[in-house]
C-alpha cells in the first residue's frame, strides 16, 4: 500500500505531469501525420528521454504512444490515410462514415474507445500482469504459427464481397513480405541483385504508398468525384458516442479483451490486435454486410483493441523483461540505461516505480480526451480545404515519412510503386486490407513454421499436439472452413427451395 | 484502369508461374527440407488457384471469357495534363532529391501537383516555397531527419534570426 501512495506522489510531481502533457501533445501531432509512427516518435524523443529520470522517461513514452495511436485515426477518418499502421484496420470504415457526414461520430468513437481501451489495458497490466505474462511465456513457434494463420484467415473475412480477390490480395501481401533475405538460411529472395531489397520492403513506405499515394492518384484521375466532399458537422464530438458504444457494447468488450490478450503476447502488437478485433466484430455482428460501408461497430472494437494492446504490451515487459512490441523494446533499453532491471525482481526492488508507470497510463489516457477533442476540432477543418490544395502536402508528408522510416532514398521508389499497385488493386476491386495483413503476418508465419519444423525434426504432429497450438489450429480451420460450409449449406437450401 | 476478371485471372496465373519458377531455383540450406523457396511456392500456388477461379467463375457465369481493359478516362482532355503533372510531382522525389536536395525538390513537386489541380500560379509558387521552408525547419532542424541532398541549413537557421530582428 505504501508503494502505491509513493507511486502517486512521484507521478503527481509537476515536472512529471508536464512531461506527460508535452509528450502527449507531440504524440498527437506525430500520429496525425501519415507515415510518422509512434515508434518513430519515441525514437525522436530518445535524445531528450536520456536526460530524464526513469519515471518521467517512461511516462513520456507511455503518453506519446497512447496519443499517437489515437491521432493516427484522424487522417484515416478524414482523408482515408492511416496515420499509424495500428489505424489501418478500420480506416476504410471511418472514412466511409465521414463520407456519410458522420466524421465527428467516427472520431469521437475513436477517441473515447482509445482512451477506455488504454485504461482497461492498464487495469489488465495492474491486476493480471503475472498470470498473463506466464501464459505468454508458454508460447513457442508452434503457437505463433497458428496465431498468425488465424490472423491471416480472419483477414479474408475482412474482404467485403469477393472472397477470391480477397485471397489473391493476401497472397500479394505475403509475396511483398517475402522480398529480402530468407529468415532462416539468409539467402536473398526476389532481390534482382539490388542491395536495397536485401533488407526487404519496410512496412511504412509500403503502407503509406498503398493508402496515401493511391488515394491521391485516384483523386486526380477522377476530379469530378471531388463533388462529394466530406460533410463534417460542427458540434459536440462526444454526441452520440456513449449511445453507439452502448449499442455495440459486446464489440467494445471483445476489442478490449483481444487487445489486452494480444498485446501481452510478445511480438503481436497494436496493429495485429486491431485487425483481429475488426474481423471478429464482423464475424460476430448481426449486420456483417454493413461492415465496410461506414458502420461504427467495427470501429468500436478495433479502436479499443489497439490502445489496450499498447498498455498490455507492458505486461511481459515489466514482469519478465520481454518486449511486447517494438515500443516496449525501446522501453526496456531506456530502463536498463536508467539502472532499472525489468523482470520479476523489479516488483520486489522498486514496486513504487512499477505502480507509477502503470498509473501514468491512466493519466495519459485521461488527458488524451480533452487534448484529442481540441485536435479533432482543429484537424477537421482540413476537410474544408479544397482537395487540390490539401493533397500536395499529403505527398510531401508521405515522402518524408517514408524516408524517415528507412533512411534510404529507395523508400521513394517503394512508395511510388506501392501507390501504383494500390491504385490498380482498388480499380479492379481487389481489397488492400488483406494484402496489408499478409505483409505483416507473412514473415511471422514463415519464420515460426520453419523454426517449428527444425525443433520437431520435420514432424508436423507437434503443430496440433500442444494444447494452445492445437486450440489455435482448430480455430483457424473453423474460420477458414465456416464460410465454405455456409456456402454449401445455402446452395443445398436454394436447390431444395427451387425443386419445391 | 479496370480490367475484366478473366484478364486479372490470367495476370495472377502469369505472376504465380514466374514466382514458382524463381522459387524452384532457391535451394534449401544444408540439412533442411524447407528453404527460402517454401513460402513463395505456396504463394505462387495460391495465386494460380485464385487466377484460375476468377476465369472459371466468369466462364460459369457468362460463357466465353471476355478479356478487356477499360480505356482510362484520364487519357484524354484536361485530366491527362493533370495526371502528367501529378506523375512529375511524385517522380521528381527519387530523381532530383540527390542533386538539388529536399528543399528545392519539395518546391518543384508542390508546384507541379498544385498545378495538376489547377491551383493558381501565384498561390502555388508562394505556398510551395513557404511549405518547403516549414518542412525543412520541422523535419531537418527539429526532428533531425537526415534528408538527402545539398543542405540549406544556413537558410533555415537564419529564419529565427530574421524573425527576431
Amino acid at each position: 500500500m505504501d508503494a502505491i501512495f509513493l507511486a502517486a506522489s512521484m507521478l503527481f510531481d509537476p515536472f512529471v505531469l508536464a512531461v506527460i502533457v508535452g509528450s502527449a501533445a507531440i504524440g498527437m501531432v506525430l500520429g496525425a501525420i501519415p507515415g510518422l509512427t509512434a515508434t518513430m516518435g519515441i525514437i525522436l524523443l530518445i535524445p531528450f528521454i536520456f536526460y530524464l529520470d526513469p519515471l518521467p522517461a517512461i511516462a513520456a513514452i507511455v503518453s506519446l504512444t497512447a496519443t499517437a495511436i489515437f491521432a493516427g485515426d484522424i487522417p484515416g477518418a478524414l482523408m482515408r490515410i492511416p496515420g499509424t499502421p495500428a489505424s489501418a484496420a478500420y480506416t476504410d470504415e471511418a472514412y466511409q462514415m465521414s463520407l456519410k457526414g458522420k466524421a465527428e461520430l467516427a472520431l469521437g468513437i475513436s477517441l473515447v474507445t482509445a482512451a477506455c481501451g488504454g485504461m482497461i489495458g492498464a487495469l489488465v497490466l495492474l491486476f493480471a500482469a503475472p498470470p498473463l505474462a506466464d501464459l505468454a511465456l508458454k508460447f513457442s513457434s508452434f503457437e505463433y504459427f497458428w496465431l498468425a494463420c488465424l490472423g491471416l484467415s480472419t483477414s479474408i473475412i475482412l474482404t467485403s464481397s469477393d472472397k477470391v480477390k480477397g485471397f489473391a490480395a493476401v497472397f500479394i501481401g505475403v509475396l511483398i513480405s517475402s522480398v529480402g533475405l530468407d529468415p532462416l538460411s539468409g539467402l536473398p529472395r526476389f532481390t534482382a541483385g539490388s542491395t536495397n531489397l536485401l533488407a526487404g520492403l519496410h512496412l511504412v513506405p509500403v503502407l503509406v504508398g498503398l493508402y496515401a499515394v493511391s488515394e491521391v492518384i485516384r483523386d486526380y484521375e477522377k476530379p469530378e468525384k471531388r463533388g462529394d466532399a466530406l460533410k463534417v458537422e460542427v458540434g459536440n464530438v462526444f454526441y452520440g458516442v456513449g449511445r453507439t458504444i452502448w449499442t455495440y457494447r459486446f464489440s467494445f468488450v471483445q476489442g478490449n479483451l483481444i487487445g489486452s490478450l494480444l498485446g501481452a503476447l510478445p511480438g503481436a502488437g497494436a496493429d495485429i490486435a486491431s485487425w483481429i478485433s475488426y474481423a471478429v466484430s464482423r464475424k460476430l455482428s448481426r449486420n456483417p454486410e454493413k461492415f465496410g460501408t461506414g458502420h461504427p461497430e467495427g470501429l468500436v472494437g478495433a479502436g479499443a483493441a489497439n490502445n489496450s494492446a499498447i498498455s498490455s504490451a507492458y505486461v511481459p515487459t515489466i514482469a519478465f523483461g520481454i518486449p511486447g512490441d517494438s515500443l516496449t523494446a525501446i522501453v526496456i533499453g531506456v530502463l536498463f540505461v536508467k539502472g532499472v532491471n525489468p523482470g520479476p525482481t523489479v516488483f520486489l526492488n522498486q514496486p513504487e516505480l512499477v505502480y507509477a508507470i502503470i498509473f501514468s497510463f491512466f493519466i495519459a489516457n485521461l488527458i488524451m480526451i480533452p487534448m484529442g477533442f481540441f485536435v479533432i476540432k482543429i484537424a477537421k477543418n482540413i476537410v474544408y480545404i479544397p482537395r487540390p490544395v490539401l493533397l500536395p502536402f499529403v505527398i510531401v508528408f508521405a515522402m518524408v515519412g517514408a524516408f524517415a522510416a528507412t533512411n534510404t532514398q529507395f523508400a521513394f521508389i517503394v512508395l511510388i510503386a506501392m501507390g501504383i499497385l494500390g491504385w490498380l488493386m482498388e480499380a479492379n476491386d481487389i481489397p488492400i486490407a488483406p494484402a496489408v495483413l499478409g505483409m505483416i503476418l507473412g514473415p511471422l508465419i514463415e519464420e515460426s513454421f520453419l523454426k517449428s519444423l527444425l525443433i520437431s525434426n520435420g514432424s508436423f504432429l507437434p503443430f496440433l499436439e500442444r494444447p494452445i497450438a492445437g486450440f489455435f489450429g482448430v480455430a483457424t480451420f473453423i474460420v477458414v472452413l465456416a464460410p465454405v460450409i455456409l456456402y454449401l449449406k445455402q446452395s443445398i437450401w436454394r436447390r431444395t427451395v427451387l425443386k419445391e | 484502369m479496370k480490367m475484366s476478371d478473366p484478364l486479372i485471372g490470367v495476370s495472377l496465373i502469369s505472376l504465380g508461374s514466374i514466382i514458382a519458377l524463381n522459387s524452384s531455383r532457391l535451394p534449401p540450406a544444408r540439412h533442411l527440407d524447407y528453404g527460402p523457396g517454401f513460402l513463395p511456392t505456396l504463394v505462387a500456388v495460391g495465386l494460380i488457384i485464385c487466377g484460375s477461379l476468377l476465369i472459371f467463375r466468369n466462364v460459369f457465369e457468362n460463357g466465353i471469357p471476355k478479356f478487356w481493359i477499360e480505356r482510362p478516362s484520364w487519357l484524354s482532355g484536361k485530366v491527362r495534363t493533370s495526371m502528367l503533372l501529378l506523375a512529375i510531382g511524385i517522380a521528381i522525389y527519387p530523381i532530383s532529391m540527390p542533386y538539388i536536395g529536399f528543399f528545392f525538390t519539395t518546391i518543384l513537386s508542390l508546384v507541379a501537383i498544385f498545378r495538376a489541380g489547377n491551383v493558381a500560379w501565384r498561390f502555388s509558387v508562394a505556398t510551395s516555397i513557404f511549405a518547403a521552408l516549414c518542412c525543412q525547419v520541422l523535419f531537418v532542424l527539429i526532428l533531425r531527419v537526415p534528408l538527402p541532398g545539398p543542405s540549406i541549413d544556413w537558410l533555415a537557421n537564419s529564419l529565427p534570426i530574421f524573425l527576431s530582428r
